[in-house]
């Protein structure tokens, strides 16, 4: 259904959307029918509603036609997020990578402008956890220092201790590629996967070394924009037990509930653990994916998903 | 775009159709008049058409086949009007063109050459007229500008004209593209020139069509190194970027005859440039009744590429048939 073409059956295809209420609201929201995406914004559970938001965030142009409304910061948060979502598309490499002049202006209007949105949110509405991800994201994208940066933080886990995408924009303000360093990144990874047992959270450590992976790469070809990565990375012991212990205390956790983001989970430990050579536990992930819940990310193409698992499938 | 003959509006593929015309009624009737070698009802559509529609219809008479075979008679029977010269001259250039083929120079022979210089000349001169008698007639600067490189005049006279054209309408698109190409490299410009100009000109005509300049330098650029890798890294791609952002998607922009023109090319840019949510954007504003030949050429390589994108930036289709609630 998603695009015109006659897909191979035998292939599977991405899980775009984690469930149906999200691919909803992004049809809605493609179509700028707000009072339908409101509805499924104002989810009461919090990981759905972080999620939606999420989805809405990412959703081209959505800052461009959202109408402010005067009982709710909903549509103003968003506006400041689809600004900053569209201020990120210049920074692909980080702060480091290379900005013409108009991308640089470009970047300082929607950052300034995403700023002064989700600024007056917090001021309306200071109980607002998704305003405090946002806040946390736009704390990177301003080079405020490392101390506000984890105000802004705390600020959040006081309402939602276990708010992922909170969490993986923190990973990423605290990451070498936006003015941190790796090691209050894997400190920050670390320490929070083991405040949240059971959860998502210890995910992290997947997703640090992967920001690691990504930053090495950049160092070693900055001005390749093809780039890969090494997978070889994966394979050392000290990275394989501390990925064993995170997956024990994520998913394998017997207070772990799968939930709307548990794919996700999923799928970055399969990535991990197919390339660390640790075949059995990364099939175990993969039985459980199956062909209905690959994630884009980390995968980027179905092609890779497949020679993962491939991988791991002759290797067991 | 230039030069050009064939229009390939009837190009099909199934629903997906090249609309060249930019769904225009008075250019399909002014190439329907043109064949048929009806002036009258060309110069009324002529006549009547505003800045925008009259540089496009221009555009259209440039290219009209066998032009050169009856025009000369209007321009005798209405010695008190410069449409008809300006139509001459402005045609004149594409039926050099003609002659010359577009190949690089050393394709072409000794002959071609002389034919090719000849009816330049001859366009000059009608333009030169026009500018005698209406010196504020922004398309005969324009296709002076065309001629400053054709002709390979100097530098300075290429700027003169150019500038001559943006004190009397100071975003027209095609004589930016024109002006873009008479600085590029291969028109005895240089890479430098052609960035500087598509730049200087991108800032100051904000919330306008001219933004575009910088997404065509970035692809003479590619075509230059070879490479569409040149288009996927990241200070190219955030300038194309910026680039949309400064024209159809700046808060001050207008839309006009000529922004599907725009859109189309900058969906492409953005789609080989892996912006491909935004380029999702700019598709759904193309939609089925807006896309040009340019820059696709075919229209499936437009099917592939927004499928492509549409794929990657996990958009649903919008067909709401696919709508269950």
């Amino acid at each position: 259904m998603w695009s015109t073409k006659k897909k191979d059956d035998d292939v599977p295809e991405f899980c775009r959307f984690l469930d149906e209420d999200a691919e909803h609201l992004r049809r809605a929201l493609r179509k700028q029918d707000w009072p339908t995406a409101r509805g499924i914004l104002e989810a009461a559970d919090p990981e759905h509603r972080s999620h939606y938001f999420s989805v809405a965030a990412t959703t081209v142009g959505v800052e461009r036609w959202i109408a402010d409304e005067p009982d709710s910061v909903l549509p103003l948060l968003l506006r400041g997020a689809g600004l900053l979502t569209s201020a990120w598309e210049l920074r692909r490499d980080g702060l480091a990578g290379p900005l013409s002049d108009a991308g640089a202006e470009l970047w300082s209007r929607l950052v300034r402008q995403a700023e002064e949105c989700v600024d007056e949110v917090l001021r309306r509405d200071p109980g607002r956890a998704d305003a405090w991800t946002w806040s946390i994201a736009l704390s990177r994208a301003l080079e405020l220092p490392e101390q506000e940066r984890r105000r802004r933080f705390q600020r959040l886990i006081e309402i939602e201790p276990d708010n992922w995408y909170g969490h993986e924009q923190m990973l990423l303000a605290l990451s070498p590629r936006w003015g941190g360093s790796s090691e209050a990144m894997f400190e920050f990874a670390r320490t929070r996967a083991a405040a949240c047992p059971g959860t998502h959270i210890p995910a992290l450590v997947v997703l640090a070394h992967r920001e690691q992976i990504a930053h090495l790469a950049y160092l070693a070809e900055p001005d390749d924009p093809d780039r890969g990565e090494d997978l070889a990375y994966w394979e050392p012991e000290a990275v394989t037990d501390e990925l064993w212990d995170a997956a024990h205390a994520s998913f394998w956790h017997d207070d772990y509930e799968i939930t709307l983001l548990t794919p996700i989970v999923w799928n970055n430990f399969a990535y991990a653990f197919a390339w660390g050579d640790f075949h059995k536990p990364a099939w175990s992930i993969f039985e459980s994916i199956e062909d209905d819940w690959i994630t884009r990310e980390p995968w980027d193409t179905i092609k890779f998903f497949l020679r993962s698992r491939n991988y791991t499938r002759e290797n067991l | 775009m230039w030069p050009f003959k064939k229009r390939p509006d009837d190009a099909e593929t199934d629903t997906v159709k090249f609309n060249d015309l930019l769904r225009d009624q008075g250019a399909r009737q002014l190439l329907r008049a043109l064949r048929e070698r009806d002036w009258p009802t060309a110069r009324d559509i002529l006549t009547a058409a505003d800045p925008e529609h009259f540089m496009f219809y221009m555009w259209c008479v440039s290219g009209a086949d066998g032009l050169q075979e009856w025009i000369p008679d209007v321009i005798r029977a209405e010695p008190d009007s410069t449409l008809p010269l300006l139509a001459r001259g402005a045609h004149a250039i594409s039926w050099a063109w003609e002659a010359r083929g577009s190949g690089t120079s050393s394709t072409v022979g000794e002959d071609q050459w002389k034919v090719w210089f000849q009816r330049l000349k001859l366009a000059e001169n009608c333009l030169d007229e026009v500018i005698d008698r209406d010196p504020k007639c922004a398309e005969a600067w324009h296709y002076l500008i065309v001629l400053g490189r054709a002709r390979q005049l100097p530098m300075e006279e290429r700027w003169r004209r150019f500038n001559r054209l943006i004190e009397i309408d100071p975003a027209h698109l095609l004589g930016h593209q024109q002006m873009l190409e008479n600085v590029m490299a291969k028109w005895s410009g240089s890479t430098e020139a052609m960035f500087d100009f598509a730049r200087t000109r991108a800032a100051a005509c904000p919330g306008t069509n001219i933004p575009l300049l910088v997404a065509q330098a970035h692809r003479e650029q590619r075509r230059v190194e070879g490479s569409d890798k040149y288009l996927r890294r990241a200070d190219v791609a955030g300038e194309i970027y910026a680039a949309a952002h400064n024209s159809f998607w700046h808060a001050g922009y207008q839309r006009s005859l000529m922004t599907p023109m725009v859109w189309n090319q900058f969906a492409h840019a953005l789609t080989v440039g892996r912006y491909f949510r935004e380029a999702c954007g700019v598709y759904d504003l193309i939609g089925d009744d807006w896309i040009n030949s340019t820059p696709w050429r075919t229209t499936e390589r437009f099917v592939t590429m927004r499928d492509r994108a549409r794929d990657k930036a996990d958009d649903p289709d919008l067909d709401p048939d696919l709508d269950e609630d």
